[in-house]
């Protein structure tokens, strides 16, 4: 699961953000140094994650901590499913 | 009566009305304490050695803090200069070097990343907008405990002169650095005043603040609230740029005046259920910085029936010079509406190429005459006197009714989200890169789009966005990075940007030379 939010996210962000282009970029690339990472990329990020894997990120999960690379993109897509996981199921 | 200054608004109303709230945003503040915070803010410039007509940078959120601030340096006879927070500090030096800013008001995160940057040169005191641990500079660092403990008793008013040097905007600017747009008291005044004057805007009024203060619209929220004894509430910019979250603040605040980019409007219809929620308090929306497209501008409508809406139309260098109230929801064959008739006192011509006027319904340029026409540019360290009339670079035609319509800009200006970026000012940054031997950047469908040719074949995309990231702030990133192994190129050999746009960006914006002879032969 975790390899595919990964993927998934990475995959996003190089074709969304880097025009395609890999080289230099990993998991853990400062997204806001990179020029990537901006209040309206925010945005975008935010409809792709409830797109893909239906995860709301909260205003207060928007902080650039959450958000600084993939990796930390990923961990906080991973608890929130994992929160709903553990739900009971909406009636 | 209006004030004719800048420096004099608010006091009236401190005495009047002291409790009125004045500006809502975390804390809320009363017209007596940001009066009294302005005076603070005035005395301790004036100490270190602020004086009239030097200019003091505000580098801070938009805040309470930063309006006295900007209130305090005025009323020091200072020039304020508003400073992008999302800014890069390699540009904040470039702004400090070319007005030769001395003093500067910031906040402590900001002031961490001016350090860091090693960007404080030039700068002789800073002042803290909050209490914070003293940082190791050259400069004299000043604790915000200082301001709060220097005396509110107003300063002697440091002129009458309403054509004085205000306050300096920097937009993007075309040889590759940013340029000030010298505003005087008068300017920003002319305009607040008809606006105002325009809504009948009073104390009973809650006027949103979406746009940033280096932006023009801010002048608006700013002045005109401020004059008329009304309250500000002043939105941070993750909430801006929620579209649902905004609206729940307009609701919860009861705003009833709101100017911004139509996109922060499109933005609330798109995701924030404008059109099924509502707004029932709002009853005006001004909007400006770019086109609005009309199939969003019904919808707008459609969703406040209540609010009656204005394109206000001006490059920062006039201000505002055109309006149009738009009269009702646009009919289904409309494709645009008018930026409308002269504002705000300023007389306007639509001239030809061979400097004479245009008859109604041909394309020529818009020249702008009168009271909210800028003093000039301080560019290169050198002020320059602005041409009267003023050659706005947009343009446009009357149509039989009176009112004007926008064709196309003359040059490489181009609109993101309402921020105005000279695609030069981007070009060069890049170019900057020792990897990069030559780029074009062009604007499409709301994103720009920078084409490179490199230098040396390792050069990658992120390498070229970390390297704009230092350097530009986040509205002038190409979102688009292609590198490509040539460029089409014009018979004598520069880059064809015609050619190349299409290929990138799918098709050319329409060129106005395409305009001209559109309207002509119709």
């Amino acid at each position: 699961m975790q390899e595919q939010v990964r993927t998934a996210i990475h995959h996003y962000i190089v074709s969304t953000w880097l025009s395609g282009d890999e080289r230099g970029f990993d998991d853990s690339t400062d997204l806001l140094a990179a020029g990537i990472l901006d209040s309206f990329s925010t945005l975008s990020i935010t409809a792709f994650l409830d797109e893909h894997f239906h995860v709301q990120l909260e205003p207060a999960d928007l902080n650039p901590a959450n958000l600084r690379n993939i990796n930390a993109i990923t961990s906080i897509v991973l608890a929130k499913l994992s929160a709903k996981g553990q739900a009971p199921a909406p009636v | 009566m209006p004030s004719e200054r800048i420096d004099r608004l608010v006091a009236d109303w401190a005495a009047r009305t002291p409790d009125q709230i004045a500006i809502v945003g975390g804390e809320s503040t009363t017209y007596a304490e940001l009066d009294r915070l302005a005076n603070r803010f005035a005395q301790v410039l004036r100490k270190a050695g602020v004086a009239p007509g030097d200019r003091v940078g505000v580098h801070l959120p938009r805040s309470a803090h930063a309006i006295a601030a900007m209130l305090g340096a005025s009323r020091a006879g200072a020039v304020y200069v508003p400073l992008d927070p999302s800014s890069p500090p390699a540009r904040m030096q470039i702004i400090v070097k070319d007005c030769g800013l001395r003093h500067v008001v910031i906040s402590p995160d900001l002031l961490a990343n001016w350090r860091a940057a090693s960007a404080c040169d030039g700068i002789e005191h800073f002042f803290l907008s909050t209490t914070a641990t003293a940082a190791e500079l050259s400069a004299v660092v000043h604790d915000f405990a200082e301001v709060e403990a220097a005396s509110p008793a107003p300063l002697p008013p440091p002129s009458d002169d309403p054509d004085q040097l205000a306050y300096l905007l920097y937009t993007s600017g075309s040889t590759g650095t940013p340029k000030g747009v010298m505003l005087s008291h008068r300017n920003a005044l002319a305009f607040t005043d008809w606006a105002a004057r325009l809504i009948a805007l009073g104390p009973a009024d809650r006027v949103a603040s979406v746009a940033p203060f280096h932006f023009d619209l801010s002048v608006f929220d700013l002045w005109a609230t401020l004059a008329s004894g009304a309250t500000l509430v002043v939105v941070d910019e993750a909430t801006v740029l929620s579209g649902p979250r905004m609206l729940d603040r307009i609701r919860t605040q009861a705003i009833t005046v709101w100017y911004s980019v139509p996109s922060a409007l499109i933005l609330m219809l798109d995701h924030g259920d404008l059109a099924e929620r509502g707004a029932p308090s709002l009853r005006v929306v001004f909007f400006a910085g770019e086109v609005f497209p009309i199939k969003h501008l019904r919808r707008a409508m459609a969703a406040l029936p209540a609010a009656r809406f204005y394109n206000l139309f001006g490059p920062t260098e006039t201000n505002v010079c055109l309006a149009y109230p738009v009269p009702a929801v646009p009919a289904p064959e409309a494709t645009a509406i008018p930026i409308g008739r002269p504002s705000c006192g300023d007389t306007v011509a639509i001239l030809g190429e061979d400097g004479r006027p245009v008859p109604d319904g041909e394309v020529g340029e818009l020249f702008v005459d009168g009271p909210t026409v800028m003093l000039g540019y301080w560019h290169g360290g050198q002020r320059t006197a602005a041409r009267q009339p003023y050659p706005t670079g947009d343009f446009v035609a009357r149509r039989p009714d009176g009112e004007i319509m926008c064709h196309g800009r003359r040059d490489h200006m181009v609109k993101i989200r309402g921020f105005r970026i000279e695609l030069g000012e981007v070009e060069a940054a890049l170019a900057a890169h020792p990897g990069i031997r030559e780029t074009a950047v062009f604007a499409g469908e709301g994103r720009l789009c920078a084409a490179v040719l490199p230098a040396d074949p390792d050069l990658s995309v992120l390498a070229i966005k970390r390297h704009a990231a230092a350097r530009l702030p986040p509205y002038m990133i190409p979102s688009e990075v292609k590198i490509l192994t040539e460029l089409p190129r014009t018979p004598s050999g520069k880059i064809d940007r015609v050619r190349l746009a299409a290929a990138l960006v799918g098709g050319s914006p329409e060129s106005p030379r395409n305009a001209l002879e559109k309207t002509r032969s119709l």
